[in-house]
């Protein structure tokens, strides 16, 4: 083997030409190979899985607590449960963001999140601060293992408007962990 | 490493017969991997291609004074924000310098933090975020809050610091925390963006007959944002042609367009909405109903405006047609796709 090798590496530059070129082009096809791969991240509407009909394979849970029973949730739980969680994250959040509710009763929100939100109070003008807001659609966007993505349409009675929400999934629910990802 | 290069080269003037072959291969080579190098570096350093240039609108010119204009589109181009979003906040925080509520010209707003023309806070430190991103733009000596010449270039690089240009939401949100605000600037800039400077973007439908129509619809439900993404043009004709065929016979709410998607889709591209809401009735999935009917209708279309993702809770289509799908995660609403 060892011989072969040496025999191989003696011969003339310009006979390895063609090994070479090879090589060239099985690094490139590795770099395209996982250039594709990395873009297969969350379940996106671009490149979706085209199912025959509703999926119904049950979706694993993360090994995020090995202690605890793993059940199987199916995708339509998942999506009913984190959109339970951004409905009551909104039904304070809101009105903290129309200077009518405290930051630190935010449920269901990822301590960063927390944080970054209650750096500084919003500044509401009183005009902005009698109002009401209310949710009229929550849409989910997408959802992938543990993590989702909803849009809610926001009617406050002078403005329409959308507040897109990140939420990951945590052995204890569904929570908030982004605000601004779209 | 240098000695087979040398080698290399050597046998390669030795042998001229193989010297074409072997730099054809070595510059093909070279430029996958300069385009490799490219794009690596473009992924890591979040580049984006040039933004589009807008002179300012009838609203602009009649509402902005002439020198904060010049300011705006000065620091704008300085730090690579969009100008008429340092315009909007400079409308909103003080309707450009000219309100006479307290912290505009000295001493600081009814909140006790902010002060000057574009409401930097003073009082949030040390250091203040002004203190962090306040600076002396017109070097007369003074680094000023309430001199427009320093407050908005200081804008500017706070919007650069806090995500601006790539995620222009989080930058304005980072100036006052509330997404009705976000939504107002947002609105607001899209108000004083007239027509676009690039002459590329003339062939744009942002004043198509179909966009004005679906902007004075009362069958089509937009927030302010999927407005301004109609307005800024960029949206697929083929969408646009959808969204008035079907307002012609049902009233939609539109949950998300373009800006208010996350990348990398369809939506992304201009080529893609999402209905949340046919003629009242919340989309939930079910096989009756409006937007039940709404779907099989544009599964049942034909030609070049037929989509091909047409997504929902059950397939619209039949398994035999790969172009309407379902997904557990849009019993909520349909969406409607392009590939490009």
């Amino acid at each position: 083997m060892l011989e072969r090798l040496r025999g191989w590496s003696g011969r003339p530059l310009h006979h390895r030409a063609a090994w070479f070129a090879l090589a060239v082009i099985v690094l490139l096809a590795a770099v395209v190979a996982l250039e594709a791969l990395d873009d297969t991240g969350p379940a996106g509407d671009a490149r979706p899985p085209r199912p025959a009909d509703a999926p119904t394979v049950p979706l694993t849970l993360p090994d995020a607590a090995p202690n605890r029973p793993r059940p199987t949730v199916s995708p339509a739980d998942d999506v009913a449960a984190s959109k339970r969680a951004a409905r009551r994250f909104l039904a304070h959040y809101l009105p903290f963001t129309y200077g009518q509710q405290d930051a630190r009763h935010l449920p269901l929100i990822s301590d960063e999140l927390r944080a970054e939100i209650i750096r500084e109070q919003p500044r509401v003008p009183p005009s902005v601060r009698a109002l009401t807001p209310r949710i009229d659609l929550l849409q989910m966007t997408a959802i992938s293992g543990p993590r989702a993505k909803i849009v809610a349409l926001v009617n406050d009675g002078m403005r329409y408007y959308s507040v897109p929400l990140e939420l990951t999934k945590t052995p204890d629910g569904w929570i908030i962990s982004d605000l601004w990802s779209f | 490493m240098a000695v087979p290069a040398l080698a290399l080269a050597g046998t390669a003037l030795r042998n001229p017969l193989r010297t074409g072959r072997l730099l054809l291969v070595l510059g093909a080579a070279l430029a996958l991997w300069a385009m490799f190098l490219i794009s690596a570096i473009s992924a890591i350093l979040g580049l984006q291609p040039l933004q589009d240039a807008f002179e300012p609108s009838g609203a602009a010119d009649a509402d902005i004074p002439a020198e904060y204009l010049q300011l705006y589109q000065h620091a704008g181009q300085r730090y690579d924000i969009d100008p008429w979003i340092l315009a909007a906040i400079g409308k909103i925080e003080t309707d450009h310098g000219r309100s006479r509520m307290p912290g505009v010209r000295s001493g600081v707003n009814t909140y006790g933090c902010c002060a000057g023309p574009m409401q930097f806070n003073l009082r949030n430190g040390p250091p203040s975020t002004w203190d962090t991103y306040g600076l002396d733009a017109n070097r007369d000596g003074y680094r000023s809050p309430y001199d427009p010449e320093d407050a908005i270039p200081a804008a500017a690089r706070y919007l650069q610091a806090s995500g601006a240009p790539a995620d222009y939401r989080r930058a304005i949100y980072a100036y006052n925390h509330a997404d009705w605000y976000v939504n107002d600037v947002l609105a607001q800039a899209d108000a004083y963006r007239g027509a676009a400077t690039n002459p590329v973007d003339a062939d744009r439908p942002a004043d198509t007959a179909t966009v004005r129509e679906l902007l004075a619809s009362r069958r089509l439900v937009l927030t302010d944002g999927q407005r301004a993404d109609l307005r800024a043009g960029g949206i697929d004709p083929r969408v646009l042609a959808t969204l008035a065929w079907m307002t012609r016979r049902h009233t939609v709410v539109i949950t998300s367009l373009r800006h208010d998607h996350y990348p990398g889709t369809n939506h992304e591209a201009g080529r893609a909405f999402d209905i949340g809401s046919v003629d009242g009735e919340i989309c939930r999935g079910t096989r009756i109903g409006p937007c039940a009917q709404l779907v099989r209708e544009l599964a049942a279309v034909a030609g070049p405006t037929r989509s091909t993702e047409l997504i929902y809770c059950w397939d619209p289509d039949g398994p035999a047609d790969p172009r309407g799908f379902a997904r557990a995660d849009h019993c909520d609403h349909i969406h409607w796709g392009m590939d490009a």
